[in-house]
């Protein structure tokens, strides 16, 4: 597995810094990471930071918090500062993180399956019954594990709209799951567009373990760069892209194809359905509150 | 059944844009959560109020599967927003930071109501003025 390889590292110009203090200074030392440029703040009880169980720690210590945030280094003298002039004490610390925080999750990942199809990341094995179809996956964290429920949502659709032949469309193909479903599933040839420059490389090497890679191509210039007309159309994207891509994501479909749309909740399944007009529902579910969306393009 | 919890975070992070960068990955990976799936379902939980902080306290269950609730957003965020100060006073007491009105006190407490343990409003206000005389920030009518 590779899934360390492509973390945003922190970079030469930031660090991960950890500040210590009573509960009472939580609102106002996570307020200072604020202030000095953090990108979020994680925030647990000292004792489980330290590893140490409740049993160990000693009874009569205090609670204390710690704070976790990742800042420029510009901001760190400031920041310094202020921890040692706030009335109570804030302890700061700059933290070396152990790299195989990415990978934790690794043991954890199942094998699912979808129809026919066996999704599992590639270090878990699965034992195929007959008519069943692999699909291995060396997901990075850069994109999904190709586990979350709108996936799912969205493989279902595809397994009841694509029995064969069909020129499909992946927009916002991410890891590249979906076109690589769609090819195992029969459809002749798959076409991806993503804004994440990754997406290219990682929709390659998952058709390639597939072996589907002579009829996956992924589309560098985007969505505007693609003027063929398609007979399915899959977008498993947040509300706000399907908004902004959906006239595009509609214009690229051809009448009488189907859009399947997954990626968004229960309470924004109208806007989906708006962006994408005209269209007719053809089909609708939900998984853990996650919607799937199956229409049909009307002129 | 009820699963069992493994871990509860508590995680402060700008609506609509959490990454699987530190500290959000950090604090989630070590306890085997697939950090993206996490990223994206808070993502689209909060795209509504993108433009603010909105914690989330997530619980991961032994077998890593997690669900999480959302809160309002950090009081002295709520503040700087309020009367548009980006950086509180360095020293809160002797060095004035800003000032906040009760009208704005009143609002902010409206919204915090829901995680503070009071049901008054007036209590609320003053546990919000609290805050903000700590950040070196003067309450004014």
């Amino acid at each position: 597995m590779n899934a360390s390889t492509a973390v945003p590292a922190p970079g030469d110009a930031s660090v991960v810094v950890r500040l210590r203090c009573a509960p009472e200074l939580v609102e106002l030392a996570s307020d200072a990471l604020w202030q000095a440029g953090t990108s979020a703040v994680s925030e647990e009880p000292a004792d489980v930071v330290r590893g140490i169980s409740a049993a160990e720690s000693a009874p009569s210590a205090p609670a204390a918090v710690e704070l976790t945030g990742e800042v420029p280094v510009t901001a760190l003298a400031d920041l310094r500062a202020w921890c040692g002039e706030v009335a109570g004490g804030v302890e700061l610390e700059v933290v070396e993180l152990d790299p195989a925080w990415a990978d934790a999750w690794c043991e954890h990942a199942r094998a699912y399956r979808v129809g026919p199809l066996v999704v599992r990341p590639v270090w878990v094995d699965a034992t195929l019954q007959p008519g069943e179809i692999d699909l291995p996956l060396d997901p990075g964290p850069t994109f999904g594990s190709g586990s979350h429920p709108s996936t799912r949502g969205v493989l279902a659709a595809m397994v009841q709209r694509v029995d064969g032949g069909e020129r499909v469309l992946d927009v916002g193909s991410g890891s590249g799951v979906l076109s690589v479903a769609a090819l195992l599933l029969g459809a002749d040839s798959a076409v991806a567009v993503d804004i994440e420059p990754a997406a290219g490389p990682a929709g390659r090497s998952a058709a390639a373990l597939c072996g589907v890679a002579e009829r996956f191509e992924f589309c560098s210039g985007g969505l505007d760069s693609v003027d063929a007309e398609f007979d399915v159309v899959f977008a498993n994207m947040l509300i706000g892209a399907i908004e902004e891509l959906g006239a595009r994501i509609r214009a690229r479909c051809a009448v009488g194809g189907t859009m399947i749309l997954g990626g968004f909740l229960e309470s924004q399944r109208d806007r989906a359905l708006a962006a994408v007009q005209p269209a007719e529902t053809v089909a609708t579910s939900n998984e853990d509150g996650w919607v799937t969306l199956v229409l049909a393009a009307t002129r | 059944m009820a699963k069992n919890v493994s871990a509860v975070v508590k995680i402060q992070i700008p609506a609509g844009q959490a990454s699987p960068a530190p500290p959000v990955g950090t604090a989630l990976g070590p306890h085997g959560v697939a950090i993206m799936d996490f990223c994206k379902a808070y993502n689209a939980q909060t795209e509504s109020q993108r433009g603010t902080v909105v914690p989330v306290e997530i619980t991961i269950y032994e077998d890593r599967t997690f669900s999480f609730i959302t809160k309002t957003p950090p009081a002295p965020v709520m503040i700087r927003e309020a009367i548009k100060v980006t950086k509180g006073s360095q020293n809160p007491g002797r060095e004035e930071a800003g000032a906040i009105t009760q009208a704005q006190l009143a609002d902010i407490a409206q919204v915090k109501m829901p995680d503070l343990n009071t049901n008054d409003l007036e209590a609320a206000k003053l546990q919000i003025a609290g805050t903000a005389r700590s950040m070196g920030i003067k309450v004014i009518d």
